[in-house]
């Protein structure tokens, strides 16, 4: 049975134009704290007037304007202010929700990537497939990077077919490895989401209540040719409280969107998306790195686990086999209740399936629990009070902006954008940074360098 | 020992590491620890002079290693104004600072090499005028009422490493026609205790995903979570036992380049303890319950079967079947009865890991 209702593109004339993207982004309210949004948005507010260009009406029937029409020279005839704001607004930056959730950090996913005919079509480079797995790569490497005690299986739909790429495991080397090999592997006929759907139910029913179980689609075709009756499958999938989420590589398709919807408690917001190009693309997929917010309709019940946290003995004097893989190897780590020898952690005791890790592990989902407040940016004023980011030193641009400057930019709505103080102030120790440490801090760092450099603040709380 | 080193590394070239070695410059961040009353502790060993002496050392040989390598200083502080920058410092059109300057002139050999000489005086004067400021400091915090036995004072080499870590971040990112290689030292004297942990293992990963190797010169007590920084960030970790041999540590285990690591043994200790701290009894466990929400680490199930950090409740089926004992066979039992030592022994073992604390 073929169920391909699909949509045609709904994309709207704005939603071609870049610009435009982030005002549709920012109209969408932040759900579930993992809707990704811009800087300039959380400052100015997008209304309709936003929405329409300089004469009035929308921004696609504006003239096209040139960037060198935008930039103007200051009152002393330096055009660096300006080219420096043009330069920050276009490091977009993609920031979390930072009210903190409920999350569920410890995940089972089922990556299910389209390997059907249409994947070796070339419209994104250098093929869809190709593309795919490069993104699924980086991919997987995030998402162990951030969620180490989690666990991932691959699925790929080739020939209407479902196939096992790679077990669920919480070793990312063989899924990188299993993706390597099916560079080779040509794309071939039809897809099936039932099919696909119903192994990675198989796949997570066995997991652990304390995990959650989440299925991720990468999905290039517009119809799916499945055996039987797909909304079975769905009703299936909500029973086993397996959440969908999807990311179609070309335009809307009805199912999809039932599927994501059902699976979702109702949010398909947030659970199916349409990628626009190739970096859109690899935002929504790295999207899913960041854990799902545990649905408050769910009578969802939270759970302790018992966790071992082995000590690593570094030499017995003679190598020994590992109880894990029989590998031979000079010390590792044991396992505090059989006294089992395990190379490589995190892993479940193979003797007594006690889950083993490092309390470092559990320190790398820390972040998501505790997120960093986001830097407010300072207005752009005449005279400032710091010179230089307090992170790495750089040095600001010194010179206030004159008010006449600011006046005569306003007239040039696109102008007056551009015209920052390149400042971004932590609220709780109110040091001033630049946007790159500001991007850096809240992707990579997650701490404020000012409120830890701070010496007096433990005493005052 | 490869198969236990972090996957971040691992994908290091070993052939032909030495050909590649050679012209890539490297920045050296040096990050020093000024707590005054961890240095009052030390006065018999080693002075501040000393080390910054030994530093200096360090930083020059550093530099003349290779024309485009670069050093950065930043000291941490628990009472000035805490993590600060030495070197490189912004410019600053201050009158004082040429005054500060002619107080310690005579600190440094005015003949000596300009890119030597720019970096020692900075440093020596940047290191003595926190230092001058450290008693009014003093005063301060007498005068807002809060002293140390009030609040447990925060060290701030958090702060100092995550303005590293910004810096580095901005100097490979500038950088990108020709790379460069980031490291960073710390000499550190404070204790754990005054350490954030989850700050710290944050700068830790920030450093893992840069590929900044974190070294640790450790004078005074030893430390569990500079253990841990240095062993996931291929780092060297060195407890110093004679500080006035300083000198040479410095210059040798602790000036080797990260990418040379692998083809060197090291004098680094393997044995990290990475057991956990129960939350509530702190405690030091190697089997423990941990909340799926908050992550927390208990050592026993809380008997409101509550998680203690973020108020989940639990599942009560799940928690009963932790918190039941072991089942035994009956038979086994009737023969345990009869020899009681070891039976009872073993029995109060389980229980005490499954049942919670009144
Ligand atoms: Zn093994
Ligand atoms: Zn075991
Ligand atoms: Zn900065
Ligand atoms: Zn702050
Ligand atoms: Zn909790």
């Amino acid at each position: 049975m073929d169920s391909d209702e699909e949509f045609g593109t709904s994309l709207s004339p704005e939603e071609l134009s870049d610009d435009a993207i982030e005002v549709a982004d920012d109209a969408s309210t932040p759900v579930a704290g993992i809707s990704n949004r811009t800087r300039k948005k959380t400052v100015k507010k997008v209304n309709q007037v936003e929405l329409m260009g300089q004469s009035g009406g929308y921004s696609w029937e504006d003239e096209y304007r040139r960037s060198w029409d935008i930039v103007q020279e200051d009152e002393s005839g330096s055009i660096e202010s300006i080219v420096s704001g043009l330069v920050e607004a276009h490091k977009k930056r993609l920031l979390k929700n930072v009210t903190p959730f409920q999350r569920g950090i410890i995940r089972t996913l089922v990556l299910v990537l389209d390997f059907s005919k249409v994947m070796s079509e070339k419209d994104l480079r250098p093929s869809r497939a190709s593309l795919m797995l490069s993104y699924a790569i980086d991919f997987i490497n995030e998402f162990f990077d951030q969620n180490p005690i989690s666990q991932i299986g691959v699925v790929i739909m080739r020939n209407g077919l479902a196939q096992l790429v790679s077990e669920v495991s919480g070793n990312p080397f063989d899924h990188i490895e299993a993706l390597n090999k099916l560079k080779r592997v040509e794309p071939q006929g039809d897809p099936s989401l039932q099919n696909a759907l119903e192994m990675s139910r198989g796949l997570l029913m066995n997991t652990p209540t304390h995990s959650t179980r989440e299925v991720l689609i990468v999905f290039g075709a517009l119809f799916t040719s499945d055996p039987g009756d797909i909304q079975k499958t769905i009703t299936h999938l909500q029973k086993t409280a397996i959440r969908v989420r999807i990311i179609g590589l070309t335009a809307h398709v009805q199912i999809c969107n039932e599927i994501c919807e059902k699976t979702n408690f109702g949010d398909s917001k947030n659970s199916y998306w349409v990628i626009l190009n190739e970096k859109h693309f690899k935002e929504l997929f790295m999207d899913a790195v960041i854990p799902l917010a545990v649905a408050k309709s769910t009578t969802e019940k939270f759970t302790l686990v018992k966790m071992g946290f082995p000590s690593r003995v570094a030499n017995f004097g003679t190598p020994t086999f590992c109880s894990c893989h029989s590998k031979l190897i000079y010390g590792g780590y044991i396992c505090p209740s059989c006294k089992a020898n395990i190379c490589l952690l995190p892993t479940i005791c193979p003797c007594c399936n006690l889950m083993l890790i490092l309390s470092t592990h559990l320190a790398r989902s820390y972040h998501h629990l505790f997120p960093l407040k986001l830097f407010s940016e300072i207005p752009v004023s005449k005279a400032y009070e710091s010179t230089n980011c307090f992170g790495c030193q750089k040095s600001f641009p010194s010179k206030g902006v004159n008010s006449e400057l600011v006046h005569e930019a306003e007239k040039h709505r696109q102008t007056a954008d551009f015209i920052t103080s390149s400042r971004y102030r932590c609220e709780d120790c109110r040091k001033d940074f630049c946007i790159d440490c500001d991007v850096f801090v809240h992707e990579v760092l997650h701490n404020c360098p000012g409120c830890e450099a701070d010496n007096l603040r433990l005493d005052e709380e | 020992m490869d198969a236990i080193a972090d996957r971040a590394f691992e994908n290091v070239p070993s052939g032909n590491v030495l050909k590649e070695q050679d012209e890539t410059p490297s920045l050296l961040t040096v990050i020093l620890d000024l707590n005054p009353l961890q240095w009052r502790s030390l006065k018999a060993d080693i002075t501040l002079k000393d080390i910054s002496k030994s530093l200096l050392v360090m930083l020059n040989s550093h530099l003349s290693l290779n024309s485009s390598n670069t050093v950065a200083v930043l000291s941490s502080n628990s009472y000035k104004s805490g993590a600060q920058w030495i070197y490189p410092k912004p410019l600053e059109t201050d009158d004082t600072e040429t005054a500060k300057q002619r107080s310690h002139a005579h600190l440094v050999n005015p003949t000596m090499y300009r890119g030597f000489r720019i970096i020692n005086d900075s440093v020596l004067e940047e290191i003595s005028s926190i230092l001058d400021m450290e008693p009014d400091r003093f005063q301060d915090i007498g005068k807002r009422g809060k002293d140390d036995s009030k609040g447990k004072v925060k060290g701030t080499l958090v702060g100092a490493l995550s303005m590293a870590l910004t810096y580095i971040n901005r100097v490979q990112n500038t950088n990108d026609s020709t790379s460069i290689k980031s490291r960073i030292l710390i000499v550190s004297t404070s204790d754990d205790l005054t350490l954030p942990y989850i700050s710290m293992m944050n700068c830790t990963f920030a450093a893992q995903k840069m590929k900044v190797s974190i070294d640790v010169c450790k004078l005074g007590t030893d430390s569990t979570f500079l253990q841990q920084a240095c062993d996931s960030t291929n780092g060297v970790y060195m407890y110093i036992n004679h500080p006035s041999g300083l000198i040479q540590y410095l210059t040798t285990a602790l000036f080797i380049d990260p990418s040379l690591r692998p083809i060197m043994v090291l004098p680094t200790n393997t044995n990290i303890d990475f057991r956990a701290s129960c939350f509530l009894t702190s405690k030091i466990i190697d089997i423990g319950f941990v909340c799926s929400v908050c992550l927390c680490i208990l050592s026993i199930v809380p008997h409101d079967e509550k998680c203690p950090i973020c108020h989940s409740q639990f599942d009560p089926k799940i928690v009963k079947t932790l918190k039941a004992k072991p089942r035994t066979l009956p038979l086994i039992r009737k023969k345990r009865k009869l020899d009681s030592g070891a039976g009872a022994s073993e029995e109060t073992d389980t229980s005490r890991a499954a049942t919670p604390a009144k």
